[in-house]
């Protein structure tokens, strides 16, 4: 007599429970190997991407982000630099304080995005005031001066001690 | 204590020195011995007179190079 094994509600839950898991890392395998596709982008491609990204997600999130910072006027522009990319540069009719606590918040809520804030009132900081500005602002954009094509710590300061 | 030489500051800070990892070593395995790094008024004069005379070799970020252009013009008037 062949003996039959009625498999408990668990076990059968079970069963259910992998195969569910099986579908999900088949879905989960095909949608990581559609992500890494755009990796495999040409140079060209990728530079659209990211210019078609900085353009229009950016520039549009820092016009939306400047509404909810300030009343007074404003006026946005941008422009293509060699090094640094899509650069963002704010008018505001505003004094200098204003002006750079207003891009302190920029560069808080856009790291690595070159933002430059001019404005058109009384400069009201010192000099003094201006560089601890400036430092903060570098240091939430965390935008540094970049080394061009040549730059050799150790030789210009060899050099620097042999004049 | 350790007195970091003016090479390796200016190393650290540039990414793109060839030096740069080296001197990321260097400070790293500094901080990790918990050795206070010292610079002396020196170091200070050759950054000063190695930013001054060597500007083309390095690019200012856009917001530092827009206020040296308008207190430029400032000095220029």
């Amino acid at each position: 007599m062949e003996l039959v094994t009625k498999p408990s509600p668990f076990e059968g839950l079970g069963y259910i429970l992998t195969s569910l898991r099986n579908v999900i890392f088949e879905h989960v395998s095909d949608i990581i190997s559609k992500i890494k596709s755009p990796v495999e982008l040409t140079v060209e491609e990728n530079a659209k991407l990211r210019q078609w990204f900085t353009k229009e997600v950016i520039g549009e999130s820092i016009k939306q982000s400047l509404k909810l910072l300030t009343n007074l006027s404003y006026t946005v522009s941008e422009y293509d630099d060699e090094i640094w990319g899509r650069v963002y540069e704010i008018i505001v009719h505003m004094d200098a304080k204003q002006a750079l606590e207003l891009e302190l918040r920029l560069a808080e809520t856009f790291p690595g995005v070159p933002i430059v804030v001019k404005w058109t009132g009384e400069i009201n900081v010192s000099e003094d005031e201006l560089a601890d500005y400036l430092v903060k602002i570098m240091m939430k954009s965390h935008l540094r001066a970049k080394a061009l094509l040549g730059f050799d710590a150790v030789r210009f300061v060899r050099e620097e001690r042999e004049d | 204590m350790a007195y970091v030489d003016t090479n390796i500051v200016i190393a650290y800070y540039f990414r793109e020195d060839p030096n740069h990892r080296k001197a990321a070593k260097v400070v790293e395995v500094l901080r990790k011995e918990g050795k206070e790094m010292i610079i002396s008024p020196l170091t200070l004069t050759e950054l000063h007179s190695i930013f001054s005379r060597r500007s083309g070799t390095y690019a200012l970020p856009p917001r530092i190079r827009a206020i040296a252009y308008e207190k430029l013009k400032i000095y220029i008037c």
